[in-house]
């Protein structure tokens, strides 16, 4: 059991990330002013653009100096910026426990996670966290305090993965749950039924919510480097199989791309980012190729 | 399945080699966690079930490949044909070739022989195979080839040596034979004889051997001293008429003097002794002048007394049979017989004389009994194995019937034409008879005879070339066309092709038929010296045509004509066997073959060449040792022993082992293969 919420925030990668921001792509709620753009037009520090004076304007909003040059009466209008909520979904299925390098998904995930979660309460976002697997095993709200980013993290830490996904099911209850738009940031092997797993994204998708998916998976699950006989345990049915991996290599691969195609034309068709995540990466490449396509 | 290196079999153990490699090496399936064993096919359990099925595979290729290698170099082979040459192995088997001829009698020999028999038996390997051959002028399988050697020491109490002759030859082609299918790699064929010289009458010739198989020989008994036998024997008519002189000859052999005597019997009735006088050299001539037997088939035995090393040749060396007269029934003429007359009576003239003349010149070899023909049956005429017709066409009917059945019996018929009729000529010899040709002495018209068919006593009337008894010459003869289809057929014609003798066979008789009348006006051939040789032989001739001959060697077989109508056999020892059991003569003496109907006397005598005890030389032993060969004999073959070519061609044998190795190599090949495919 994880006792220090060091264990999911490497400093030396937060070092990396410092100068990192998370800017969401698309136009989210905020409550607060934040990195982000607000629809609304408001008080704010950058210029937007001019429009015709309509009866009613406050006159403390007509740009003088346009009148003077001109003789018409304009209104200029500033950005508004605004705070954003950021729900980071996690998958805790036991699948995700599975690992053949220095990290399990699981751990991978959390660290992806945590920074993710560091860097959105550093731009005075609002983090929420998910834990799921066959149902939702931790919920909480989303908030912007230092404090609040140090219980998410450690409760991520407290998990630990062990039981079967119902991924598609219990995305459709967070979903449901979910009231203001914000950022849907979901870590998960997505080992369930790929379909499913479409609908419920589009479900979140559909309630306004940006959805950033990670695809975390296990690089001897993505390259099936096993030689030798083996005999193959999945961790969350007990289903064994008896292989000789070079035998089965082709197949396997075929079958796993096809996986990994359905979803990233699945998901890029609708908007969603993803991102295939290999494990056995450095932690820092999926963040920045992430972050990076946000900015 | 035999072994050459039978040791090698020990390595089969290593097969343990590749099941410990495959133990140790082998890999157990590794437990692994996998969240997307979702993505493993159906095929995945079945590529294991492949695997496990190659992994098999491959330990028992493994294990054959060491089967094969280790069998390769044990070298199997699976009769003895495949056995390779120079391989030292228990594989070994035996054909002992023991000489029984009458010269292995002399001396220890046979008892030398018996002891070194017994003793290479015991050279070969316990529960080998082994023969056991007997030879003298045949070979036989006296024992075939048995684990048991207890059989062959058995057989090699009981068998004595005989009285035949040897043949080498013989003997060595039936040890190749029982050589060649013994059922052992090798074999040692040991032929144990005293290599007498006389066994190589004829050159010995290669025999064809399968490698692996050897000549080995043995020689026995020692050189001789001295031995002395009779060689030979005959009777010949004495100046008087009442006595008959035996001439004996006899040889002796070997190194030393020999004293003794020679005494002859009659019927086992002893008719005197008289010394061995030996002149120089090695030959001496004994002579006895005794009484004319009054009776056929009187035995006269020779027997020599004289301390010599091969008595068993001298005891009875020579069985004589009496050289007694054939009888004759000469059928004189009737009717038209002149006689004339004397002082001491009728006496005939014509035919009758020129016969009677020639019958006196013969001496006793031809008793001669005078028939008018009246009152002849069938049955007086078969006392007579010959039969002289000098004017058939006097007979009457009865007796020219009684005559054509005498043919039919078996009896001989010899015709001369008379001045008459010749319808009864013709019948008899089953030919067409024509009329009379007269020929003009004045003109230089006469026929001689020109050629004859017939070799021996006809030879004697000359053909082309020289003639023996110059060339008869004819006034008078019968145009005669031969009735082939009745089974006539010319033997002798005059110079113009007419016929001047016919030969019919009829029945199991034999009819001669002449186209000359026996009279001076017709041929000047009764008027010659050479006329009563001539009628001697033949009326020899016509008795040999129609009985078997009377004088045998010891092995010689007992023909199916000799034994005709015989029921029983006397052997010399003097028991009676049913003729049907006795096939040859295996011991010297007299046979009596009996019937109801007939009896005849065979003598049987060891053959003579077997009291000849000199030895080939060791050089020409080892000459024989050589004369086993593998493959083709050359088209010359060996014509003498010393000029034989014995080299032995290359070792075609044993093949099997390379087989196995090609096949251990395709299954390293396939082990290879299998293995760069399996995974480990």
């Amino acid at each position: 059991m994880p006792t220090s919420t060091q264990r999911f925030l490497k400093p030396e990668l937060l070092a990396q990330l410092s100068s990192m921001e998370f800017r969401v792509r698309t136009i989210v709620e905020g409550m607060l002013s934040g990195l982000h753009r607000s629809p609304y037009r408001g008080l704010s520090s950058e210029f937007a653009e001019y429009r015709d004076y309509q009866p009613g304007d406050e006159p403390t909003r007509i740009d003088w100096k346009v009148f003077a040059r001109s003789d018409k009466y304009y209104i200029k209008e500033f950005e508004e910026e605004t705070n954003l909520e950021t729900h980071i979904v996690l998958d805790a299925s036991a699948s995700m426990g599975f690992g053949t390098g220095t990290y399990t998904k699981w751990q991978y995930a959390g660290i992806l996670s945590a920074s993710l979660a560091y860097i959105m309460q550093r731009q005075s976002d609002a983090i929420g966290l998910v834990v799921l697997d066959e149902a939702i095993r931790v919920e909480m709200e989303t908030k912007t305090t230092r404090g609040h980013l140090i219980h998410t993290i450690g409760a991520m830490e407290n998990t630990k993965p062990q039981r079967q996904t119902r991924l598609a099911a219990v995305l459709h209850q967070v979903a449901a749950k979910i009231k203001r738009r914000g950022v849907v940031l979901l870590l998960s092997d997505l080992l369930d039924e790929p379909s499913e797993v479409m609908s419920a994204l589009e479900h979140l998708q559909h309630r306004g919510h940006q959805v950033n998916v990670f695809h975390v998976l296990d690089t001897a699950e993505l390259n099936f480097d096993f030689e030798g006989p083996h005999l193959f345990i999945d961790p969350e049915t007990n289903q064994q199989t008896l292989a000789i991996p070079d035998v089965v290599r082709g197949d396997y691969l075929k079958s796993l791309q096809g996986f990994l195609d359905f979803y990233s034309n699945e998901l890029g068709k609708r908007n969603m980012r993803y991102s295939l995540v290999d494990t056995s990466l450095p932690l820092d490449q999926p963040l920045f190729s992430f972050l990076m396509r946000n900015s | 399945m035999l072994f050459v290196n039978l040791l090698y079999l020990a390595a089969t153990g290593a097969i343990a080699g590749p099941v410990m490699l495959h133990l140790l090496l082998r890999q157990r399936p590794q437990r692994q966690t996998l969240p997307t064993l979702r993505f493993l096919t159906a095929a995945a359990p079945q590529s294991y079930a492949m695997h496990k099925f190659k992994n098999m595979l491959l330990l028992f290729s493994r294990m054959l490949l060491v089967l094969l290698i280790v069998l390769a170099f044990a070298r199997p082979f699976f009769n003895a044909a495949d056995a390779p040459e120079g391989q030292e192995t228990a594989g070994i088997g035996m054909v002992l070739v023991m000489d029984r001829s009458c010269s292995m009698q002399a001396g220890d020999t046979w008892e030398i022989a018996r002891t070194r028999a017994r003793n290479a038996l015991k050279s070969v390997p316990e529960d080998s195979p082994v023969a056991l051959i007997v030879f003298d002028r045949v070979s036989r399988l006296a024992v075939p080839e048995t684990r048991d050697a207890g059989r062959v020491l058995s057989e090699l109490q009981v068998i004595e040596p005989g009285f035949a002759a040897t043949d080498l030859g013989a003997a060595l082609r039936a040890g190749a034979e029982a050589g060649n299918q013994l059922n052992a790699h090798r074999a040692r064929v040991v032929i144990i004889s005293d290599y007498q010289r006389s066994a190589m009458q004829q050159a010995l010739a290669p025999v064809h051997v399968r490698p692996g198989v050897d000549f080995e020989t043995i020689q026995v008994g020692a050189e001789p001293s001295v031995n002395v036998a009779i060689a030979s024997a005959q009777t010949i008519p004495a100046e008087l008429a009442d006595k008959q002189s035996v001439l004996l000859e006899i040889r002796r052999f070997g190194k030393g003097d020999a004293e003794g005597a020679v005494e002859l019997f009659e019927d086992g009735k002893s008719l005197g002794d008289q010394p061995l006088n030996w002149a120089e050299g090695a030959q001496t001539f004994v002579e006895f002048v005794v009484d004319k037997p009054t009776a056929n088939d009187v035995i006269l035995r020779a027997e020599v007394h004289v301390t010599d090393s091969h008595p068993a040749d001298n005891d009875s060396n020579v069985l004589l049979e009496v050289e007694r007269a054939i009888p004759v029934l000469v059928l004189q003429q009737t009717g038209r017989v002149k006689f004339a007359s004397s002082e001491s009576g009728l006496f005939p003239v014509g035919a009758n004389r020129f016969v009677k003349a020639a019958v006196q010149a013969c001496g006793g070899l031809v008793d001669a009994a005078w028939s008018s023909g009246s009152g002849i049956t069938p049955e007086t005429l078969l006392r007579y194995p010959v039969v002289l017709a000098l004017d058939v066409d006097a007979y009457g009917d009865d007796a020219v019937a009684a005559i054509d059945a005498y043919v039919e019996s078996g009896g001989a018929l010899v015709l001369f034409p008379g001045n008459g009729a010749t319808s009864t000529l013709q019948a008899l010899s089953g030919s067409t008879v024509g009329g009379w040709k007269q020929l003009d002495e004045q003109l230089s018209e006469y026929r001689l005879v020109s050629s004859v068919r017939h070799q021996g006593p006809l030879d004697l009337l000359g053909s082309t070339g020289e003639s023996v008894l110059g060339h008869p010459k004819v006034y008078r003869y019968l145009n005669v066309e031969p009735g082939v289809e009745n089974g006539a057929a010319t033997v002798a014609q005059f110079d113009n092709g007419a016929p001047f003798i016919l030969e019919r066979r009829k029945g199991d008789g034999l009819v001669y038929a002449f186209t000359v009348p026996l009279e001076a006006s017709a041929t000047d051939f009764v008027l010659r010296a050479s006329f009563a040789p001539f009628l001697y032989e033949l009326v020899a001739h016509a008795t040999h045509e129609t009985e078997a001959r009377r004088r045998y060697l010891v092995g010689d077989g007992a023909s199916a004509t000799l034994m005709r109508g015989i029921d029983d056999v006397q052997m010399p020892n003097g028991k009676t066997l049913p003729a049907q059991t006795v096939t040859s003569f295996a011991e010297p003496g007299a046979y009596a073959l009996t019937s109801e109907s007939k009896a005849t006397l065979v003598s049987v005598n060891i053959d003579p060449m077997e009291s000849d005890l000199a030895r080939l030389n060791q050089t020409e032993i080892d000459g024989i040792r050589d004369l086993g060969i593998s493959g083709d004999v050359g088209e010359g073959g060996a014509d003498e022993l010393n000029d034989a070519d014995v080299t032995m061609p290359p070792d075609e044998s044993g093949k099997f082992w390379r087989y196995l190795l090609f096949a251990a190599l395709a299954v390293f090949a396939f082990e290879s293969i299998l293995a760069s495919r399996t995974l480990r």
